[in-house]
């Protein structure tokens, strides 16, 4: 797969793009907790697979 | 990239699917035939034998011992997954377009398509018997949405809502108990052609013949994210892990292309930054329209299901997961 080059980018649009990521981020954070309390109002369990997106690719680990 | 060629099929891709650990893909064809692979190798594990007609749909419960399977025979299927056993054959007026297991393998979805009279169906059997059970030939739900027809339907988180897509682009949420359509939105110009949840069912993807791929939130049907393409797209899936990307694909049918050029028909998966909606990368390799893209579980690697027969197993290299948008 050909990765586009990411060597010159315009701090403008790395600004562009930090601020798309926090308000997905927020957006996420958001999402999750009411999901969380929803599922605990109707006492359903956490599906396993569920916790794996949870995770940002931040802390994700890459070997 | 290594791909891997799946040959077993020898008619189109309908749809493809893994199981939760991705350890098997299951892959359905205008062929009649349910396929279950290795996804690390490539071999086939099983055939599921028994439709008479084009199979549009599977999915696969999430502790891998039920497959369903919809065709244009007018049936909906259970198999047992290990020995390839029909264990459960329902039938209706028309073709079944979709089949999909709640979150908690209690429910199994089911989309009729309208023919001759008959109007679309949505359906909600109870499969909570699983292998040894006797399943009910009547619904627990069924309901017949006025308007556009339904092409594409998954189940929201908690198995409160189901989202179904329709043929003027619109997603509408419905309540699984009561049948309700509670909201609706029109977020494409075309027909859906897919329609993929994320891992904990807060957002899904759409594709359309209108050459984009959204992101919509399912709560409230909001549009989050768009890709536009050049070409028509069949499928899209979203990566669980190691990078926010999104997986999506098409291209022109074989009699709207002049010369048949895979460069010219498009048949590529792009890649897409999920958030930035910033195209990364395409995958090539497919003759014809890619139908069907799966994205294994632990987002290490891919499958794609083509018009020319094929399943390609994709596994990523190193730089894949060492990419990263300079931000």
């Amino acid at each position: 797969m050909d990765m586009m080059s990411s060597s010159q980018v315009s701090s403008a649009e790395r600004q562009r793009r930090r601020k798309l990521l926090e308000d997905w981020t927020n957006w996420r954070k958001h999402v999750e907790a009411d999901l969380a309390s929803e599922r605990a109002a109707i006492g359903a369990p956490a599906p396993a697979l569920a916790q794996a997106t949870a995770s940002d690719e931040d802390n994700e680990e890459v070997d | 990239m290594r791909p891997i060629l799946l040959q077993g099929h020898e008619r189109s891709l309908t749809q493809i699917k893994y199981n939760r650990e991705g350890d098997l893909l299951f892959s359905v064809s205008k062929d009649h035939v349910v396929n279950a692979w290795f996804s690390h190798n490539g071999e086939r594990l099983g055939t599921y034998e028994g439709h008479i007609g084009a199979v549009w749909t599977v999915d696969v419960n999430s502790t891998s011992t039920l497959l369903a399977s919809g065709s244009a025979d007018n049936t909906a299927k259970l198999w047992d997954v290990s020995n390839g056993k029909c264990i459960k054959s329902w039938e209706f007026n028309t073709a079944v377009r979709r089949v999909a297991f709640s979150e908690d393998d209690k429910n199994l979805l089911i989309i009729t398509e309208p023919r001759m009279g008959f109007p679309a169906t949505v359906q909600i059997f109870n499969v909570e018997g699983g292998l040894e059970g006797e399943h009910s030939n009547e619904p627990e739900m069924i309901v017949h949405p006025e308007g556009p027809k339904i092409t594409v339907a998954a189940w929201g988180a908690l198995n409160k809502y189901i989202v179904a897509g329709r043929e003027n682009g619109s997603v509408a949420l419905i309540d699984a108990k009561t049948g309700d359509v509670v909201s609706s939105n029109t977020v494409h110009e075309a027909t859906l052609t897919d329609l993929q949840m994320s891992t904990d069912r807060t957002y899904f993807i759409t594709s359309s013949k209108d050459k984009t791929a959204k992101l919509i939130e399912t709560a409230t049907l909001r549009e989050l994210k768009s890709f536009s393409t050049d070409t028509p797209l069949n499928s899209a899936a979203i990566m669980p892990k190691h990078q926010e990307f999104v997986v999506i694909g098409g291209g022109q049918e074989a009699m709207d292309v002049t010369r048949t050029s895979a460069r010219q028909g498009k048949f590529e998966c792009r890649f897409w930054h999920k958030i930035l909606e910033e195209e990364v990368g395409r995958v090539r390799g497919h003759f014809g329209p890619i139908n069907t893209i799966a994205i294994h579980p632990d987002g290490r690697s891919f499958a794609s299901g083509g018009e020319d027969g094929y399943v390609r197993v994709h596994h990523f290299d190193d730089d894949f997961f060492t990419f990263k948008f300079q931000i």
